[in-house]
């Protein structure tokens, strides 16, 4: 764990290890590259993190490896094959380009909630190994340079870093706000849904909506809507 | 830091873009690949020329940029049907009319990219030009239709979404603050209570949730001369639905 502290892709995802927590419910293969692409969408529009994408990334990983050396056995002097060789090789740019910033939007927020995402139960569940590697990696260095540089020379009573004040609205621990305002997209009938004690609205397929985060919540970890 | 700070606002117009380049498009091949495209994301059949053939966005302008392909206009960018679009647009203020998800940066990324295909381009652009702006001022006047819970806008275009996000995110999240202000009113009996529930939040819900939930009719106001009449609406519209 300690040496973990160059932190790079590479590493990153030779490190991600077998499936924490399974799928909520299996993806067809074919559908990995759409998928990701929505799960990416999702991330960077909910407030929270939200479950990562294992057997989907792990999958694709091992697509973009074989892809990349039936690239470069084709043949350059053919012209059908440079044609394909560069048709594949856009594609396998704008994979990792989804997956690196699918995978930076994570650790953005994992950095912004450190210690409620290591402190909150189903929160951590959500995270991979070498993300909660890098959670804990990143809240011991923070809090140890906060003590080093100014802390220490602050009255003991002062010195506390995740210290509820209060309420809860004051703790210092800083929590996505779930009750934002989010934009999504019905993928598919769900009839009446119940969104606060006196709201109910009939959700169908492709119909667009502003939410509070909080109410579409559920939805969202069941598939049934998309963020957007 | 891990994310830019400019991305951390939703998406940019740029991967919005990127998103857009995922969409299927006909184009007719002037080269013949023989085998079958093996992508990660699935099987396209061979490219023949003088055959259309679907492929996604980006490879059928990345074969353009190479003068190794022609794209299709798809069907809703012709002029005829620009031209009806447009009409229904402006006659009907209420709800948008139906243009595919990613119309904008399909029509932008066409224009830029494959104008020798587009027949009268200068028309085309025009028309999206008239159409953007008409859909743009009636998701302006959305705005009065926001309410605390939710607000319906179907066949909104994802940039168009993007444009009116922060200020809908944020005018959505105001608007929640003043619920709880009202709900721990400490006079609370329930005849008051409803009185003034219906004041700070059903009469807005009234004209999002109950008649019409694209109704962008909008006369949204807090002035307490709405009360009665706003949450008669309320009641008896809600759970009706148009559309």
């Amino acid at each position: 764990m300690a040496d973990d502290d160059d932190f790079k892709f590479a590493d990153y995802t030779d490190r991600i290890s077998a499936s924490r927590e399974p799928d909520v419910e299996a993806i067809d293969p074919v559908e990995d590259v759409a998928h990701l692409t929505q799960a990416w969408v999702d991330e960077r529009a909910a407030p929270e993190l939200l479950q990562y994408q294992e057997q989907c990334i792990q999958r694709l990983l091992a697509k973009v490896e074989e892809q990349t050396l039936v690239v470069e056995e084709l043949d350059p002097r053919n012209d059908t094959s440079v044609i394909l060789s560069i048709l594949y090789q856009t594609e396998l740019e704008r994979v990792k380009f989804v997956l690196r910033s699918y995978l930076r939007t994570r650790i953005s927020k994992i950095e912004r909630f450190c210690a409620y995402v290591l402190n909150d139960g189903p929160t951590r569940k959500r995270l991979s190994r070498a993300e909660l590697n890098y959670a804990e990696n990143y809240s011991r260095a923070t809090r140890q340079h906060y003590q080093n540089s100014f802390l220490s020379s602050l009255p003991q009573s002062l010195q506390s870093q995740d210290e509820a004040v209060f309420s809860r609205k004051l703790s210092m621990v800083s929590q996505p706000i779930l009750d934002e305002a989010v934009f999504c997209r019905i993928t598919e009938d769900i009839g009446d849904y119940q969104l606060d004690e006196d709201e109910t609205v009939e959700l169908e397929k492709g119909q667009i909506y502003i939410f509070k985060y909080r109410s579409v919540r559920t939805l969202l970890h069941k598939r049934q809507i998309h963020l957007i | 830091m891990a994310l830019p700070r400019h991305l951390k606002n939703g998406l940019t117009p740029l991967e919005i873009e990127f998103l857009a380049e995922n969409e299927l498009i006909e184009i007719e091949a002037a080269i013949d690949t023989r085998t079958d495209l093996e992508l990660l994301s699935g099987t396209l059949p061979a490219l023949k020329p003088l055959r259309t053939n679907k492929v996604p966005l980006w490879m059928a302008i990345s074969l353009k940029k190479k003068h190794k392909c022609n794209i299709r206009v798809p069907a809703w960018m012709t002029v005829e049907a620009l031209t009806r679009t447009l009409k229904e647009e402006e006659t009907n203020d209420v709800r948008f009319s139906y243009m595919p998800y990613h119309y904008m940066e399909i029509a932008q990324l066409l224009l830029e990219n494959a104008m020798d295909d587009i027949p009268s381009a200068d028309a085309t652009r025009t028309l999206l030009k008239d159409l953007r702006e008409a859909r743009q001022s009636k998701a302006r006047q959305g705005v009065h239709s926001l309410g605390e819970s939710y607000l319906q806008m179907d066949n909104i275009g994802l940039m168009e979404i993007n444009e009116i996000r922060p200020f809908f995110t944020k005018a959505f999240f105001e608007i929640q603050k003043l619920r709880p202000a009202v709900a721990g009113n400490p006079n609370n009996n329930n005849a008051y209570d409803y009185d003034h529930y219906g004041n700070s939040s059903l009469s807005m819900d009234g004209r999002y949730g109950g008649a019409n939930t694209t109704d962008f009719d909008g006369k949204a106001s807090y002035s307490s001369s709405t009360i009665p009449e706003s949450s008669r609406r309320f009641q008896s519209t809600q759970g009706s639905r148009m559309n």
